[in-house]
């Protein structure tokens, strides 16, 4: 058997668990999009902070960059820097 | 729910692919990690958060953003899928690392804050932030963005041509897969040097305007 074959034996296997995974993983974010709007901002700066004046648009947009980019790309960049370390140069 | 990211099982190397006897290569080609998987995991999730729940609200996010998340969702769903090409993905991916500067810019931006002193954030200095966040901005985007991403398409191209010619017979959907992963990086690419000369002009209008105004 070839790897292709090998490879075209597995995606019903691999493409559920990866569509778990992304799944899950789009859940986690609009949980964090949430908590962080409703619970965390509110519990760090109080009512009376500037973040409450803003309009609703802008509040969504400053609670999406904290999700994406001040946690889920250190985040993606730590493990993807753990993937590729040391093989780059490895042929 | 039964789910593990372990269950994304990597099919065994054959002996027709271990005899190109370049481990490198291989390594790159066929290798994942569980920090690849749920990397590539993670970014899926990220793009589809923005797709269904976030762009959805934000009404200046044009059709660029849904080209660029796209473009993801439809590469790196099937190389998290097939378990092919980790090593490229995850190289090119590394583009994130921008993305917290760009983010501390544009809030600045936002909410004014090198102009005017916003209450209870009065003691902080935000004009040497901003200029300090810019300058690593262009720093890190010519790096991690404009020359990783051709050299990661370089290493792709030498890679392949000596993973298929020992094995000549493989991989029709690794080379789909590949094709659709270059041309997405190239799209990538192309977008980030059109948003190169759109910081270009923004930092020239900054340093240049002032002076002019002065």
């Amino acid at each position: 058997m070839t790897a292709e074959r090998t490879l075209l034996a597995t995606p019903v296997h691999n493409l559920a668990a990866a569509a778990k995974a992304i799944i899950l993983s789009t859940l986690a974010c609009i949980l964090a999009h949430i908590g962080f709007k409703e619970v965390v901002y509110p519990a760090i700066f109080g009512q009376k902070w500037w973040f409450q004046d803003v309009d609703a648009t802008t509040r969504e947009a400053v609670v999406h960059d904290t999700v994406t980019s001040f946690i889920m790309s250190p985040l993606l960049v730590w493990l993807y820097f753990l993937s590729v370390r040391l093989r780059i140069f490895a042929s | 729910m039964h789910f593990r990211l372990s269950n994304l099982s990597s099919p065994p190397l054959l002996p027709q692919v271990t005899k190109l006897g370049t481990q490198g290569v291989l390594c790159r080609w066929e290798s994942t990690c569980q920090a690849s998987r749920l990397g590539l995991a993670l970014h899926c999730g990220m793009s589809a958060y923005d797709f269904v729940y976030a762009f959805p609200k934000d009404p200046s996010k044009g059709y660029v953003y849904y080209l660029h998340h796209a473009a993801v969702l439809a590469v790196f769903m099937p190389v998290l899928a097939f378990e092919r090409l980790h090593f490229y993905a995850a190289a090119a991916a590394l583009v994130e690392a921008t993305n917290p500067l760009v983010m501390i810019m544009q809030q600045i931006d936002l909410f004014k804050l090198k102009e005017s002193y916003v209450a209870g954030l009065t003691r902080v200095n935000w004009p040497i932030i901003y200029v300090f966040t810019g300058a690593s901005l262009l720093v890190s985007w010519i790096v991690v963005r404009l020359m990783l991403l051709p050299f990661v398409g370089c290493t792709y191209f030498q890679d392949s041509a000596a993973y298929y010619a020992g094995a000549p017979e493989l991989a029709i959907l690794t080379k789909t897969l590949g094709a659709a992963s270059v041309a997405a990086a190239a799209f990538i690419w192309a977008l980030s040097c059109v948003w190169f000369v759109d910081m270009l002009k923004i930092g020239y209008k900054e340093v240049f305007g002032k002076k002019a105004n002065q």
